[in-house]
């Protein structure tokens, strides 16, 4: 029965009962949490909380597949991480996406949002609007078919509209410098859409009065921009950039597509941590050393989160 | 007045056109270039210089690209998959979420401390495990295999919990009082409360599925069990000189997310709003 | 708002309905099902009709052939066949089955399966070779040797009436062959060559150079130690790589910017290239009026060639093992073995490994004249198999990725220091994989 604790009481009761008040709770939400948190928390544990610490635990082992022996090896993967060549040429190519990728999207992004927050004539901002978002509706294999398509370097048409510039035809993927170029700009033309959505309505809530004040007070637009505008906007901003590093950090699908297959480019421009956690671990079947890479991919997108935390904590 | 108006209007819209209407220009092409390469024959794909329109279309294509891999098999266990696990999202998201929210308790800060912190864990780090004890269970490349990991969703929870927060606790009480149950209590008001958060994570939860890659490739086996992410990135490695029957099998592959799209554009932004500005 | 509350208990129900279905499902069905894995796409035709015959004469067994690209299949093996769920039968070739073998994960073939091996009826290269610690595993369903294809019509035009013998007449064909536009760029390659794509096939194909100039990827280094080292840090390897570089940069005979490879080949955008006989069946399917001759593959300091064939093999995972055996030796020596050989020779373009085809198929080399030195060659051709290690796979994608880089470095030509440089070091990395696997017998 629900019998709500009165106030009399737990001022009566010394530590001990409020200590109880605090475990204790009224008789059916004790029910419920345990019928509905029960299986939840069941559910985190099986398939988030203890593979994380599985890893952990592998990444400390020469885990292999198809050998029987599986001896404790302390730190030595780590150490092998550290000086394997493949790996921290996946470390840099995973880093220079994620730093070029992120903030070029989200200047674009953001650029476009600015334009299209006053309407337009006939409504057109809406046109555009629609336009904008639509890369990023379908999911990324078909978007990277298409563009491994348009960079073909016989009869990709970005070649041929380039050669209108006199620019010669190029192997964009095939290409060891350009193909991590390549990868970037199909990823910030896919991701320019969502996070303009997402300005647009950040936008949308600055009080117009603001602006109307700055004009009276004689600002330009490009001061209103950049003293009213991005200001406000800034923990928003921040917050998406970090979001949108982590999932940097975590691409996959695109190399794995551009690189597949016989006419696929060379993997090792633009070769990223996941594919070098999936071909450790799942062709050469190395999976302690994939855990102890898997490891350092989560340190790595732990202490971007805990620097969001830093720089996000409003002082305003 | 009005004309002078007129025109700074038209002006200032020029200059946004200028710069607008080329990179719109530029955002939609290469969609449209993929459904026009789809309608060529194979031969008219590789003219040199290229040719914009096919000059003789052609859907055969798209009737090799069901015939050769099943697209269509492809694209059904996509909707299952990606509906089964958005519905038991749904479900534990918006029960814990009421859990967490409204119901006070240390222990329920640290759990939900611990889930929260599960969001910044990218799956990629542990998913060697999560195959091991699905092969383990002798789940691999099956529906039951396919779905296990996506059936919790730690930003689902935390979604759900924020939107719950914002009902009035008074109403709660009130209902409390009354004799009602916790379970009553959610099913009866919280959820119909929190409809609109609801479609909306509905939503982001299902277009997450529907293109996780990872996880559907290392767990099939068989064609059959293929989710469309998979079987497009198997057969464009497989069929690459044949760039009409890829383009198309990429088309066919985009095409439901983008009819979709057509049709709940609104839901859609507003889904991605509400779900994008929670972390704010 | 009302609809949305009894849709949810409505894809509940559905999840938990599928979650215990869908096990169940899978248990259900056929008393005998046998599922058979290739990493050869073009081999379905060949074993869905396998299938089909068999299951007519053994109505209670039905076989599932599915069919992946190579470098997945690989893949799907190591991860399923040491936890016992992989198919009943595997198809794939040496390499990739010895780990597996040392592993446990593949079963020895019974006493007759062997009887039947070495009765004859096939080169001896296939049985020796697939014999590890006195055991033999599987039985072999197809085969090619490695040679060179060229286009006739190229060489006619070119003014060339044979095919290049040795790699000195493989270079000055070449240079014949290639056209330029009137920029200089190569708009056609002399000789094709596979420069990056799909990782280890990379450097399998620059192997087949080393192995005609005399290196190898692993070399024992006492006979019957069990212990190798990098065969390729040496004249040989430097050759080979110089081979390339010098196609590329010096001769300009190939061009990585047009299509490469089997690609290239069918385009008309190479004149000649090395392969396996799979491409009959390729061409004919995408470039039919192609005409193109094979002729032996060119030597250097060595005249040999690879034989190369994949197996057939009853694996751990399989529950029916018997059922399993008699499938394969229904494919090797049934009552439809000529049929099924039909299909490899009009359709697939592997070729049936057996020594006695031209009893069953006596015109074969009158219609498809392109399949005789894909199985013939001179009797001073040396026939050699795949590294055997089963750090083979490894060793080939690593070196793979340094050889794509390799040659996309235009400083290697004319640049010994360079060339012993990019060899010595891949040698270290090919080094350090057996050093890993105790296969090592330097310091």
């Amino acid at each position: 029965m629900i019998a709500p604790v009165s106030p009399e009481i737990t001022a009566h009761a010394g530590g001990w009962a409020r200590l109880r008040s605090q475990w204790r709770w009224y008789g059916p939400q004790w029910k419920y949490c345990l019928a509905i948190l029960g299986p939840v928390c069941l559910a985190y544990l099986v398939i988030r909380i203890i593979p994380i610490f599985d890893t952990a635990w592998m990444s400390l082992h020469n885990w292999s597949l198809v050998k029987p022996v599986k001896p404790f090896i302390g730190l030595e993967n780590y150490v092998k991480l550290a000086g394997d060549p493949l790996f921290r040429l996946a470390l840099y190519n995973t880093t220079l996406f994620a730093v070029v990728t992120v903030p070029v999207t989200l200047a674009l992004a953001f650029t476009v949002a600015v334009l299209l927050d006053r309407p337009m004539q006939g409504r057109l901002e809406n046109t555009y609007k629609f336009l904008f978002f639509l890369p990023v509706v379908p999911t990324m294999v078909p978007v990277s078919v298409v563009w491994k398509w348009i960079y073909d370097p016989s009869y990709g048409i970005l070649n041929y509209a380039l050669g209108f510039f006199g620019v010669p035809p190029q192997g964009w993927l095939i290409n060891s410098s350009w193909a991590i170029w390549a990868i970037i700009l199909m990823t910030v033309w896919k991701s320019v859409g969502y996070y303009m959505v997402l300005f647009l309505v950040g936008l949308k809530d600055i009080p117009v009065d603001y602006y109307e004040a700055a004009s009276i007070d004689g600002a330009t637009a490009w001061q209103r921009l950049t003293q009213i505008t991005i200001p406000l906007m800034r923990p928003m901003l921040l917050f998406n950039v970090v979001i949108a590093t982590i999932f940097a950090y975590n691409v996959f699908a695109q190399v794995y597509v551009m690189t597949e297959g016989p006419q696929g480019s060379p993997a090792n421009p633009v070769r990223v941590i996941v594919m070098d956690m999936y071909e450790n671990g799942f062709r050469f079947l190395k999976m302690g050393y994939a855990s102890a890479e898997a490891m350092v991919l989560l340190v790595i997108v732990f202490v971007l989160t805990i620097v969001e935390f830093r720089f996000l904590r409003p002082k305003v | 007045m009005r004309s002078h108006g007129i025109r700074r209007f038209l002006v200032e819209d020029g200059i946004r056109h200028l710069i607008l209407a080329p990179l719109a220009f530029l955002i939609v092409f290469p969609i449209v270039w993929m459904v026009l390469t789809s309608l060529k024959p194979s031969a008219e794909t590789i003219l040199w210089p290229p040719k914009m329109l096919p000059q003789v279309p052609t859907l055969q294509n798209y009737y090799e690209v069901f015939v050769r891999w099943p697209f269509l098999r492809f694209f059904l266990n996509s909707v299952l998959v990606s509906g089964v696990s958005t519905a038991a999202i749904l479900l534990t998201s918006s029960s814990a979420g009421y859990a967490f929210a409204k119901i006070k308790s240390r222990w329920l800060s640290i759990i939900f401390f611990v889930f929260i912190a599960t969001i910044i864990v990218p799956f990629e780090s542990y998913m060697i495990p999560v195959y091991l004890l699905v092969n383990r269970l002798g789940w691999l490349d099956s529906y039951p295999g396919l779905i296990l990991p996506f059936i919790i969703m730690a930003f689902g929870v935390f979604f759900m919990r924020q939107t719950i927060q914002a009902i009035p606790d008074e109403l709660i009480q009130a209902a409390r009082i009354d004799g009602c149950s916790e379970f009553a209590i959610f099913w009866r008001m919280i959820l119909p409360l929190s409809a609109g958060p609801l479609s909306a994570l509905a939503i982001y939860a299902f277009l997450n599925v529907w293109g996780f890659f990872t996880w559907p490739l290392i767990i099939t086996t068989t064609q059959d069990m293929y989710t469309t992410e998979i079987g497009l990135a198997l057969f464009q490695s497989q069929f690459f000189i044949e760039y009409g029957l890829v383009a198309a099998g990429a088309t066919v592959t985009a095409l439901p997310l983008l009819l979709v799209f057509f049709v709940f554009q609104r839901r859609i932004i507003t889904a991605v709003t509400l779900t994008g500005l929670k972390g704010t | 708002m009302r609809q949305w509350r009894w849709i949810r208990p409505m894809m509940a129900l559905t999840a938990v309905a599928v979650l215990l279905v869908a096990p169940l499902a899978a248990l259900a069905g056929q008393p005998i099902k046998l599922t058979l894995w290739s990493g050869y796409p073009e081999m379905k035709p060949y074993f869905d009709a396998a299938a089909k015959y068999y299951n007519e004469l053994h109505p209670n067994v039905t076989i599932e052939v599915s069919t992946f690209p190579l470098r997945d299949i690989e893949r799907k093996y190591a991860v399923s066949l040491p936890t016992k769920s992989g198919p009943d039968i595997a198809e794939t070739h040496l390499y990739i089955a010895q780990m597996h073998i040392e592993n446990g994960s593949l079963v020895p073939n019974p006493n007759d399966v062997n009887s039947f091996l070495k009765s004859g009826v096939f080169h001896p290269l296939f049985v020796s070779d697939s014999t590890w610690q006195g055991k033999v595993y599987g039985v072999p369903v197809l085969f090619s040797l490695d040679s060179l294809l060229y286009n006739t019509q190229m060489f006619k035009e070119a003014g060339l009436s044979a095919p290049p013998k040795n790699w000195d007449e493989m270079i000055s064909m070449g240079k014949k062959l290639t056209k330029y536009d009137a920029q200089g760029n190569v708009t056609r390659s002399g000789l094709g060559l596979r420069l990056f794509g799909a990782g280890s096939g990379v450097s399998a194909k620059w192997w087949y150079f080393l192995k005609s100039a005399g290196g190898e990827l692993f070399e024992e280094c006492a006979p019957g130690t069990n212990t190798y080292r990098a065969g390729y840090d040496n004249e040989a390897g430097r050759d080979t790589l110089k081979l390339y570089i010098d196609a590329l940069y010096k001769h300009k005979i190939h061009e990585p910017k047009l299509k490469q490879d089997a690609e290239g080949f069918a385009t008309q955008q190479a004149a000649m290239f090395v392969r396996e006989s799979w491409l009959v069946g390729y061409m004919k399917k995408n470039a039919p009026n192609v005409q193109y001759a094979v002729a032996p593959l060119p030597a250097y300091k060595k005249t040999n060639t690879l034989l190369f064939w994949t197996n057939l093999y009853v694996t751990t995972s399989s529950k029916y093992p018997k059922e399993a055996w008699d499938f394969v030796m229904f494919m090797a020596n049934g009552p439809k073995l000529k049929e099924l050989e039909q299909i490899l020779y009009t359709t697939v373009g592997w070729m049936p490994p057996r020594n006695d085809v031209q009893k069953r198929h006596a015109n074969i080399y009158a219609e498809v004249p392109q399949y005789k030195y894909f199985a013939e060659v001179p009797s001073n051709y040396e026939l050699y198999p795949y590294p055997r290690l089963s750090v083979t796979d490894e060793a080939f994608t690593k070196l793979a990725e340094r050889l794509v880089k390799a040659y996309q470095d235009k400083s290697l030509l004319d640049n010994p220091a360079g060339i012993t440089k990019v060899i010595h070091e891949a040698a270290e990395e090919t080094n350090a994989i057996l050093k890993e696997n105790q296969l090592y017998c330097g310091k």
